[in-house]
């Protein structure tokens, strides 16, 4: 097996932060972690001289790269070292066409410059951003060799998935004087002499790359001492200060996107304090259901929030007043006011909005194939592409009607208001009766719709993880209530008196200076969620903790790795048997978990894939912090510089307290059996 | 007056003049209408079945009459004859809405 990086920047580019190579700190690289062939790929440049100069400088095969820019994603394009001088002038072409970090260069340009790509080895981003997209990958699928992934999750994920390109996880690491902490993101590869076409060949495998030397898919390589870690559930046990929270803790900061459950952080310690961030918590988790639930009342307060119901009155008002004193005005009749064009009306407009639907809903029926039969039992297809048509030809005659009526109502209009300029007589002021009606309805009806918003009731149940959480809706008690939904300052003393007659509500609402308008829908009803217990009752404090940790275990499907530390700290046996145990094994067939324990109900009885023991040995009067690990049925536990525990005794001492105390303790309840 | 079938008349002429009625018993001219009685007129209208006198120059005496008169009967009437398209749109109105949280 070889390890190999083949991704790895030397030079500072436009797309890096600045950093300055250090050709001591690739060889310190090289040799802490032991890889066998690196590649030199630098954002879309490669310098020979730098190349050569490396090449000569470390005892391992170096091969040249480049990282280019492509369409929306970065390939990584690694060269034979015999066609560097052809290479070289590649890669000055595309550096040339390069001049911003937004820049990029299509396929066709990467052909184009690069001619004959079957002669490199192609890996993009696959499962790393910025990733390549599918089109991309479509139209270089004869050339990619494999594809990079950022974390041994998505590795894992890759080898599984049949569909999937083979994976490759490299460093990505900027070579400067910082570069002090080694990654371990390397790639073995089943290889024998390290050429260029043995490497092509394994990449192109899936069963010849791995992230572990000896354990291939089981296991990955956390630190460049060689530490490893499962891929699946990994146990790390330990005295007091034996190092194993330092050892998550450097976990932690070697990789990115991990979930990492401290200690504690979940207890609660001021319960009043604890119980109100919870809630809003679990309101924030919600907001996604709170905003579904209130999605449609939303569409209706957009479109209520603009009716002006007082100013409907009073055109109703203006028209009669105006109509009957121009009837009344005899004396100030002139050429202009009697004729007859004085005092026409405007056309009612129609919208057809109505037709359109109905044409609409026979087409949906004429062309849907899931209901097919359904719809044929009842109507015939030709009885609904007649009605279409005849539908349609209706639509036609009122779309005309209505063109020809708004030319019409144009025409009147220009005239009116040229009589108007020169009469004394009052000018009748227009009123769309059709229009204020309308609103009237609106009104009430969403006086009817805000009351059935806010009536107290479950609006949604759910069962998770033994837990219960419900959300209900009920009036808001009072204007302060209503400020904290606001998350603001804002006063709402004024607007809470009209909150009974929802219309007028709404408009105090709208008076409020700073409250967004799309936000009114929010103050009618009070969304609440709370979490009840398996017996249907309120949670406790206690309980809000078991929650919230199943939550967070829960959640860690989104993360790279999920680290716990001692969760046997805060809570109680049966909860860990029976709920926290259950998730993390499940959670861990799809991401590395590590877990600190001392106890024995989580260490033995969740049946770990990886064991770790943290010692601190003092060796000559010196303290030494060593790992020792291995799988849960090998006889001894391995440290990476070679020397062993025996297995038995380290699960005896760690979750027993002792191969003596766990005699007694099975005397004892021998006893009480008895 | 209520005619039979429960179809009310709310606009009439009579003796040269225009009156109204918002109960088909009690008529009113024409020029005292003010906009609480237009608005019963409009919900009469889009509620239920009304019947207005059609509106004829000659019929009409009154000057100020046949204004007014003209005016409103040409609106109600534009108003009756959309009656099905307000009441299709009316029962269409916020139906999501209505129907999610009437449960």
């Amino acid at each position: 097996m070889k390890k190999i990086d083949f991704h790895i920047h030397t030079i500072s580019t436009i797309s890096d932060s600045s950093f300055s190579f250090n050709l001591d700190q690739l060889k310190e690289y090289i040799q802490n972690t032991g890889v066998d062939a690196i590649a030199i790929t630098n954002h879309n440049v490669f310098d020979v001289d730098q190349f050569r100069q490396i090449s000569a400088s470390v005892s391992i095969p170096v091969f040249p790269g480049i990282e280019v820019n492509i369409e929306n994603g970065h390939l990584l394009l690694i060269a034979e070292k015999n066609e560097l001088p052809d290479f070289d002038s590649q890669c000055a072409e595309l550096k040339s066409r390069i001049s911003n970090p937004e820049d990029l260069i299509t396929t066709n340009e990467l052909k184009e410059i690069f001619r004959d790509l079957s002669k490199y080895i192609l890996i993009p981003h696959y499962d790393k951003k910025p990733r390549i997209d599918e089109r991309v990958l479509a139209e270089l699928a004869a050339y990619i060799t494999a594809g990079e992934v950022d974390s041994p999750k998505k590795f894992i994920y890759c080898i599984k998935n049949e569909e999937s390109l083979v994976p490759l996880y490299f460093s990505d690491s900027r070579i400067d004087s910082k570069f002090t902490e080694f990654p371990a993101r390397q790639t073995y590869i089943n290889c024998g002499k390290i050429t260029f076409a043995a490497i092509r060949n394994c990449l192109r495998d899936k069963n010849k790359v791995s992230l572990s030397l000896r354990d291939g898919h089981l296991t990955f390589q956390i630190f460049d001492d060689g530490q490893e870690l499962s891929k699946g559930l990994n146990v790390i046990v330990g005295e007091r200060s034996s190092g194993k929270s330092f050892t998550l803790d450097r976990i932690y900061k070697s990789f990115s996107n991990v979930k990492y459950i401290r200690q504690f952080s979940l207890v609660e310690r001021d319960e009043g304090q604890d119980e109100a961030n919870f809630n809003k918590l679990l309101s924030q988790n919600h907001s996604l259901l709170t905003q579904e639930y209130l999605k449609e009342f939303q569409k209706v307060v957009n479109d209520v929030a603009y009716i002006d119901i007082e100013e409907n009155e009073e055109s109703v008002s203006n028209y009669l007043k105006s109509l009957i004193r121009h009837a009344k005005e005899f004396e100030k009749r002139d050429a202009f006011s009697k004729a007859k064009l004085f005092r026409e009306e405007e056309f009612q407009l129609s919208d057809l909005k109505g037709l359109k639907e109905l044409i609409a809903s026979v087409q949906h029926l004429i062309e849907n194939i899931e209901h097919r039969n359904i719809i044929n039992k009842h109507v015939s297809c030709e009885g609904l592409k007649a009605l279409i048509v005849e539908l349609m030809k209706e639509y036609q005659k009122k779309e005309e009607e209505r063109l020809k009526k708004c030319w019409l109502s144009d025409l009147i209009l220009e005239i009116k208001k040229k009589l108007q300029m020169r009469t004394a007589a009052t000018i009748i002021e227009d009123v769309n009766l059709y229009q204020i009606a309308m609103n009237l309805e609106k009104v009430k009806k969403f006086n009817n719709t805000a009351e059935m918003v806010r009536k107290d009731r479950e609006i949604m149940h759910k069962d998770i993880q033994g837990f219960k959480v419900v959300a209900r809706t009920s009036e808001f008690s009072g204007a302060g209530e209503l400020k904290s939904e606001s998350k603001s300052k804002i006063s709402f003393r004024l607007a809470y008196q009209a909150y009974r007659e929802p219309y007028k509500y709404l408009q105090e609402l709208k008076s409020i200076e700073n409250l967004p308008e799309a936000d009114y829908y929010h103050y009618f009803a009070k969304i609440q969620y709370q979490i009840l217990n398996k017996d249907g009752y309120e949670v406790s404090g206690g309980e809000r903790s078991e929650f919230n940790l199943l939550q967070e275990i829960s959640d860690a499907q989104r993360y790279e790795m999920l680290l716990i530390d001692e969760p046997e700290s805060s809570f109680d046996n049966l909860f860990l048997k029976n709920g926290v145990n259950v998730i993390i094994k499940e959670i861990s067939k799809n991401v590395p978990v590590v877990l600190v324990t001392h106890s024995n109900t989580v260490g033995v009885s969740i049946k770990p894939d990886y064991l770790m023991c943290a010692k601190k040995e003092v060796v000559d009067g010196e303290i030494e912090y060593r790992i020792y690990s291995g799988f849960p049925a090998d006889q001894a536990l391995m440290s990476t510089d070679g020397k062993k525990l025996r297995n038995i005794d380290v699960t005896m001492d760690c979750f027993e307290a002792g191969k003596q105390a766990y005699g007694e303790r099975g005397r004892v309840y021998e006893d009480l059996g008895n | 007056m209520v005619r039979e079938g429960g179809c009310m008349k709310i606009l009439e002429i009579k003796d040269s003049k225009g009156f109204f009625s918002s109960d088909g018993k009690k008529w009113i001219p024409i020029d005292e209408i003010d906009k609480e009685n237009l608005m019963n007129l409009v919900n009469l209208v889009l509620e239920s079945s009304v019947e207005m006198d059609e509106y004829n120059e000659g019929s009409i005496g009154h000057q100020a009459h046949q204004i007014i008169y003209k005016s409103i009967h040409g609106k109600l009437m534009t108003l009756q004859g959309n009656k099905d398209k307000f009441r299709d749109e009316s029962d269409r109105l916020y139906l999501e809405s209505i129907e999610k949280y009437q449960q």
